[in-house]
């Protein structure tokens, strides 16, 4: 108890405020741009396949969301986010498909699901410190597995299970989304439907971040015996960056179901996380808009490999023998982006739309990064104080 | 009774190949603190460079075997060297030898395509009879060399001088430094360790009946993730002990859990024992509590 009478003191003292969730007209407009494009972007294109390809890239961004987190803001590394995916993407399935409960339940009923086993397993990982989540975690993914497999009458077993959990809120069916005299098809339904979570994942991860807990997370990742000294306490903190996380990744694993249709166990396991930890470190740690910007394009990276093939002689197309194929392309992407941008550019993508050294990005220039601003100031001191020799 | 001895035997010789990865992972991590998940990339680049010299080249089994842990333990040396010195924080470096062994396998794999390319062991499938108990030759080959190994590294770690340092460093890197001990010299010497183990860890991988040298066997480094929470992660001492106990316990798995628990039980034995030991010894078997100073 001490310890609360101690921060109410300081915060008197100090006039600390929480940092403002838009706090520039720059990142006000583009936060109305990012919604207005979610609208406007299925309006106009109408090619099932690139909308297939954003939809993904959505989804992706909202689990790699949860992991930057855990990893960005708490300084927890997660090799096992695809198992909280997974538990998602099933329990959506059970709950929407088998149960046949409501879109607006059964999808927060499954990220509920995630976040209640991240509870159960955070005390394990998190008890000391040290590398030991990431240990954890890797083997979470191998037990998840195991379970998917073995829970047939849940899961489907190895051959896994069709996802028929509905998308509609009320009148409102995104499978079949009517705009005016406009009927969309499922893939533009399905875009705004990935794209508008994201926002609210988005802004949730925003609010999160400069909240109390959440700035306790980051005193406790940048220097862990001095937040504790200040009276954060540290398991707290990092389980509830771990809990937070692992919701994200239900929910994620809820809307990946439903725009696959299909899911196997096979689907989460470790070369998933590793797309959500690239995902995050060439996005950007620690940084709102980075794992968007990073889910785009890792997104994009199978794509390219596609159409590389034809004319590289090393990646093989699919179904032929040799070579690379284009999954073991897109990992050797993941891998080598991975090393660069932790040995040469700790920011990730979204570091080149920043201004170096500057800790507030406040001019009219600043690029989507401004929006990510109550994250940026925390952002510069954790590149500050890590990155310090290297750079 | 003879089932018990058949189970235990083929599971002291599992044990010693977790015995051998978590090794590795030790060693790094007693150096320079850095969990080294570029590893996975050592075990895979040894299989199939044992192989491109069995296969390929027609030198002999263990002639091959040898230079490629060499090989290996160049590579892990230069990786240190060159990349993973360059980050500053523990939590990089995880990340960045993480990064390393998703891009290895890929290229290596390329280079060598395959689903199960023979490593032309000399054991084949022979089968040695002791008082009743089948041990394959494989096994009963593997035991004693890798008891051997792990011998040779434990006297090398007590009575020489680089065996000195290593420790010395482990202890108190700032207490070694100001003595005269180059840290770049012992994480060269540890990471050269750790790709010779790995190296040879991929080779023991590949001779497993019905295997080969294989896509993914730089998932199966991480299997001694378990074992290195069991024994301490620091510890030596507890990869050997910690691998043997995980791999008798899973062989035994193997014999003793009923079907109706599914299949695949016993390959997620590890992480059970793991979480187990997390939840009642979290420093593990051998591991120091921690102690922390400002």
């Amino acid at each position: 108890m001490t310890a609360t009478i101690t921060e109410t003191d300081l915060s008197r003292n100090t006039q600390a405020r929480a940092p403002r969730l838009f706090g520039t007209w720059t990142s006000r407009l583009l936060a109305l741009l990012f919604v207005v494009a979610i609208f406007a972007i299925p309006l106009n294109i109408a090619d099932s396949y690139v909308l297939t390809v954003l939809a993904t890239a959505a989804v992706a961004a909202i689990a790699a969301t949860g992991l930057n987190v855990l990893t960005g803001y708490a300084g927890q590394i997660s090799l096992g986010h695809a198992f909280f995916v997974g538990a998602g993407a099933f329990a959506g399935q059970v709950l929407g498909g088998q149960l046949g409960l409501p879109f607006l339940l059964w999808l927060p009923l499954a990220a509920l699901f995630a976040g209640a086993l991240g509870a159960l397993i955070a005390p394990f990982a998190l008890r000391l410190r040290g590398p030991y989540l990431a240990i954890v975690s890797l083997g979470l993914v191998y037990i998840g597995i195991y379970a998917a497999r073995n829970l047939t009458p849940l899961t489907g077993g190895l051959n896994g299970t069709v996802v028929t959990a509905p998308v509609s809120i009320g009148p409102l069916d995104f499978a079949a989304l009517q705009i005016g005299p406009f009927l969309l098809t499922r893939e533009q339904g399905m875009f705004i439907l990935c794209w508008l979570m994201l926002a609210l994942v988005l802004l949730i991860t925003a609010n999160i971040v400069r909240s109390r807990s959440g700035r306790a997370m980051q005193a406790i990742r940048d220097h862990d015996l001095a937040a504790e000294v200040l009276g954060v306490r540290r398991l707290p903190a990092m389980m509830n960056a771990f809990v937070v996380s692992s919701v994200f990744a239900g929910l994620a694993g809820g809307l990946l179901g439903v725009l696959l249709q299909y899911i196997r166990p096979e689907n989460f396991g470790l070369d998933l996380s590793i797309q959500y930890v690239a995902i995050i470190v060439i996005g950007g740690l620690a940084s709102i808009w980075g794992p968007v910007l990073g889910a785009l394009f890792i997104g994009l990276v199978p794509v390219l490999a596609i159409w590389l093939a034809a004319y590289l002689p090393f990646i093989s197309r699919p179904g032929e023998q040799g070579g690379v194929s284009v999954s073991g392309f897109g990992l050797i992407v993941y891998g080598i982006l991975i090393v660069l941008f932790l040995l040469f550019r700790r920011g990730g993508l979204i570091s080149f739309f920043r201004r170096p050294g500057r800790a507030r990005p406040a001019s009219a220039s600043a690029a989507p990064a401004a929006a990510s601003e109550p994250a940026s100031g925390n952002t510069t001191t954790h590149n500050s104080t890590k990155e310090g020799p290297s750079s | 009774m003879t089932d018990f001895l058949q189970t235990l035997v083929s599971g002291i010789a599992l044990g010693c190949l977790y015995a051998v990865l978590a090794l590795g992972f030790v060693i790094v991590a007693r150096a320079s603190g850095i969990l080294n998940l570029a590893q996975g990339s050592f075990v895979i680049l040894g299989g199939y460079l044992a192989y491109a010299f069995v296969g390929q080249l027609g030198l002999p089994f263990w002639v091959s075997v040898l230079i490629a842990m060499a090989l290996v333990a160049v590579f892990a040396v230069l990786l240190e060297a060159f990349v993973v010195h360059k980050v500053t924080d523990h939590f990089a470096a995880l990340l960045v030898t993480f990064g390393i062994t998703i891009a290895a396998a890929p290229i290596i794999t390329g280079i060598w395509p395959g689903d199960s390319l023979n490593l032309g062991d000399p054991w084949k499938l022979d089968v040695l009879r002791i008082g009743g108990i089948g041990i394959t030759a494989r096994d009963a080959t593997l035991i004693p060399i890798t008891a051997l190994l792990l011998l040779a590294f434990f006297l090398f770690f007590r009575y020489t001088r680089i065996g000195l340092s290593l420790r010395a460093t482990a202890l108190d890197p700032e207490a070694a430094m100001a003595q005269g001990v180059s840290t770049r010299f012992v994480f060269g010497i540890s990471w050269a360790i750790a790709g010779a183990l790995g190296a040879f860890g991929g080779v023991v991988l590949s001779t497993t009946v019905g295997g080969g040298v294989r896509p993914g066997l730089e998932v199966y480094a991480f299997l001694a993730l378990p074992v290195i929470i069991l024994g301490g992660l620091e510890s030596p001492l507890g990869a050997v002990v910690g691998g043997l106990i995980i791999g008798v316990v899973q062989q035994f798995a193997v014999i003793l859990v009923p079907e109706s628990w599914g299949s695949g039980f016993a390959d997620v034995v590890p992480y059970l024992v793991m979480l187990i030991i997390l939840l009642i010894r979290p420093a593990g078997l051998f591991g120091r509590k921690e102690v922390r100073r400002a």
